[in-house]
C-alpha cells in the first residue's frame, strides 16, 4: 500500500473530466481482510446505491476500528464487478439466511492511502457516499463528498418535465442587459426566477446591471409587467408551486416567442 | 409509442455512459455495465422507456470477446433489468464502422465491431426490437461500387450480427430511397430519419410514402422504430466576431413539437412506432417533448409510454 499525490493517480489527462468514486462502509475486520487481501468488496445488489458505478472505491472505516474509525484513508481502483450469490462469494457459510441473495462483488486493484486521512468530524453514519476522486483527494471532511445536484440543475428538469415553457439564462425584453436563471414568459408579463446560492449567487440582473439596487429590479420588472422571484434555499416541489402561482397570477403561460437572446 | 434520447445524461450529469479510463488504467466491461444499471434506474424514475447505449460500453481492448464472456452474469442482470422496466436499449455504429469503405482494414474492424456488439445485446438476453442502427458510409467516388461492397460485406456477416441490424439514411450520401433498396436485398428493416429524409431526398419520394416503406420494412412483432429531431435555426458565432446561418442538417437543443405532432398525425398510427430523439438537450428534450404532447396533443400523449 503506498500514498501518491493527486496527480499521479490522475495520470496524463486531467482534463478527462470526473472520476467517479463510491466511499463504501467497512464495518468489521473479516470484510477489511478482504479487501486488503483478497482485493474485494461488496454490496447486497437489494442496497444497492441509485449511483453503483464507480472508477474507484474508498473505504470509511467505523467504529469496529481504533485508529482509523470513522475516516477513510484508503482506496482500490474498481478492475471489474460481477453479480454473485452470496454463497458463491463466502462459500463457508452455505447456510447464512441471505445464501441466495445475490451481491455486486467490486473486484479491487491495490489499495493505496489517500494524501490525507478524510475524517468524520460530526460523526455521521455513512453507508454510501458518491462522489468523485478528486473531491476524495482534496476534502478536509467526509461532509465534503457529498454531490448534491444543484437547484438549478434539478429545477431545470421539472420545469421541463412540468411542460413549463422555461428558458435557461434568458433575458426579458425591455431589459436588454438582463439575465436570469429562468424566464417564463406569461399572458401578462412573466416571472423571472434567480436562484441566490452558492456559484449562482449574486447572477443574473445584478450581476448584469451593476449600478442597479435590488429595489431598481422590482421596480424596472413591474414596469414592464414581470415578477421577479427569488430563491435562496428550498424545495424543488415548494419553489415549482411559488412558480406556478406566480405564472397563474400573470394569466398563464405565454407560447409566443418573447426572450431575447440567453447568454 | 416510446419516446427515448441517445448517449448522454443531461438530467444527472454525474452518470456516465461507460468506463473512460484509458487501456493503462484497466478500463473493463463491467464497470461500463454497472453505470448503464445507473442510467436504467435513472430512466425508470423519469419515465423514458427508450433508450440508446454508447458504443464504447466495451472498452478498446484486445480482447473485447474475453470481457463479454466474463460478464456473463453482469450482462444478464442489466439486460433483465431493463426489461423489468420495460426499457427498449438500441445502439447506433459509430461514423468509422463502414462496410462501404475500399480500406479493407477499416471495412474489417467495422466487422468485429458490429459482430461484439451483437453478442453483448444476445448475452443482456435483449429481444428483437434491440437493434444496431448502421449507416451505408461513404461513397468513395463510385456509389454502385461502394453499395457492392457494402452488401457483400454484410451478407458475410454472421447471423448473430446480421439479425441484430437495421439501416439508416444520411442527410448527404444514401437517400432514404437508396438504403430501402440496400436494405430490401439484404433483408433488414430501415429507421427512417426524419431530418435526414428532409435534407436529402434526391428522388422527392413523399414523406408519408417513406414512412410507409421504413414500417414495412420491419419484421411482425417488432415495433419499429424512427429518429426524430428538429434542425437548428440560431444564428452560429458571436455577433462581433462575425456570424452565420446554421446548417439544416445540424440538430436543435429540443424538438419543435409542433412539428413533431404533425408528423405523427399525419404519417403514424397509434403506437406504430418509437421515436428516438436526436436532440442535443437529450433526455430534456424528452421530458420536455413529452409534456409538451401532454399540452399540445393530450391524444398522442396518451399512446406514450
Amino acid at each position: 500500500m503506498e500514498h501518491r499525490g493527486m496527480h499521479d493517480i490522475l495520470g496524463t489527462d486531467p482534463s478527462a473530466g470526473e472520476t467517479p468514486a463510491l466511499v463504501v462502509l467497512v464495518n468489521n475486520l473479516a470484510d477489511w481482510r478482504r479487501v486488503q487481501e483478497e482485493h474485494w468488496y461488496r454490496i447486497p445488489l437489494r442496497r444497492a446505491p441509485r449511483l453503483a458505478g464507480a472508477a474507484y472505491l474508498a473505504f470509511y472505516h467505523s467504529s469496529a476500528f481504533e485508529e482509523e474509525r470513522w475516516s477513510i484513508r484508503w482506496y482500490a481502483p474498481v478492475r471489474s464487478v460481477q453479480v454473485l450469490p452470496r454463497h458463491m462469494l463466502i462459500p463457508d457459510e452455505p447456510a447464512h439466511p441471505r445464501a441466495h441473495a445475490l451481491y455486486l462483488r467490486y473486484d479491487l486493484g491495490p489499495l493505496e492511502g489517500l494524501p490525507a486521512p478524510v475524517p468524520s468530524r460530526r460523526l455521521r453514519r455513512v453507508t454510501f457516499i458518491p462522489t468523485t476522486l478528486e473531491r476524495l483527494l482534496s476534502a478536509g471532511d467526509v461532509s465534503q463528498l457529498w454531490i448534491k445536484q444543484s437547484l438549478r440543475e434539478r429545477l431545470w428538469v421539472e420545469l421541463n418535465r412540468q411542460g413549463f415553457h422555461a428558458e435557461m439564462d434568458a433575458g426579458i425584453e425591455g431589459l436588454p442587459d438582463a439575465v436570469f436563471d429562468f424566464v417564463v414568459p406569461c399572458e401578462h408579463g412573466g416571472v423571472a426566477v434567480d436562484l441566490e446560492q452558492g456559484e449562482t449567487a449574486g447572477r443574473g440582473y445584478r450581476e448584469a446591471l451593476p449600478a442597479y439596487a435590488p429595489a431598481d429590479i422590482a421596480s424596472e420588472l413591474q414596469r414592464l409587467g414581470w415578477s421577479r422571484l427569488c430563491f435562496e434555499r428550498g424545495s424543488v416541489p415548494s419553489i415549482m408551486q411559488r412558480i406556478r402561482e406566480a405564472v397563474d397570477a400573470h394569466g398563464g403561460m405565454r407560447l409566443r416567442p418573447a426572450l431575447t437572446a440567453g447568454r | 409509442m416510446r419516446i427515448g434520447f441517445p448517449g448522454r445524461i443531461f438530467g444527472r450529469p454525474r452518470l456516465k455512459t461507460h468506463d473512460g479510463r484509458r487501456p493503462p488504467q484497466q478500463p473493463h466491461l463491467s464497470v461500463s455495465l454497472l453505470y448503464l444499471r445507473d442510467i436504467l434506474e435513472y430512466l425508470h424514475q423519469q419515465d423514458i422507456r427508450l433508450y440508446r447505449m454508447s458504443p464504447y460500453l466495451v472498452p478498446p481492448t484486445s480482447a473485447p470477446e474475453e470481457q463479454i464472456a466474463e460478464c456473463q452474469a453482469v450482462l444478464a442482470f442489466v439486460g433483465e433489468l431493463a426489461g423489468r422496466y420495460r426499457i427498449r436499449l438500441t445502439m447506433h455504429a459509430l461514423a468509422y464502422t463502414t462496410l462501404s469503405t475500399p480500406d479493407e482494414q477499416l471495412a474489417e474492424r467495422g466487422r468485429r465491431e458490429l459482430i461484439c456488439w451483437s453478442r453483448l445485446m444476445d448475452a443482456m438476453g435483449l429481444p428483437a426490437d434491440a437493434v444496431i442502427v448502421l449507416h451505408v458510409g461513404g461513397v468513395y467516388e463510385d456509389k454502385d461500387a461502394s453499395k457492392a461492397r457494402f452488401l457483400r460485406r454484410l451478407e458475410a456477416l454472421p447471423e448473430v450480427a446480421r439479425r441484430r441490424l437495421a439501416l439508416e439514411n444520411d442527410d448527404a450520401s444514401y437517400s432514404f430511397a437508396d438504403v430501402h433498396q440496400l436494405a430490401a436485398r439484404a433483408g433488414l428493416p430501415v429507421v427512417l430519419d426524419y431530418l435526414h429524409f428532409l435534407n436529402h431526398n434526391p428522388e422527392d419520394l413523399p414523406l408519408t410514402e417513406a414512412v410507409h416503406l421504413a414500417l414495412a420494412s420491419w419484421p411482425a412483432g417488432v415495433r419499429p422504430k424512427m429518429h426524430f429531431s428538429s434542425p437548428r435555426t440560431e444564428l452560429k458565432g458571436a455577433a462581433l466576431a462575425g456570424a452565420w446561418p446554421p446548417h439544416w442538417t445540424e440538430h436543435a437543443d429540443f424538438v419543435n413539437p409542433f412539428e413533431f405532432i404533425r408528423f405523427c398525425e399525419s404519417c403514424l398510427a397509434v403506437g406504430e412506432a418509437d421515436m428516438m430523439l436526436e436532440a442535443r438537450a437529450r433526455d430534456l428534450a424528452v421530458l420536455r417533448l413529452k409534456a409538451d404532447l401532454q399540452r399540445f396533443a393530450p391524444a398522442l400523449a396518451r399512446n406514450v409510454e
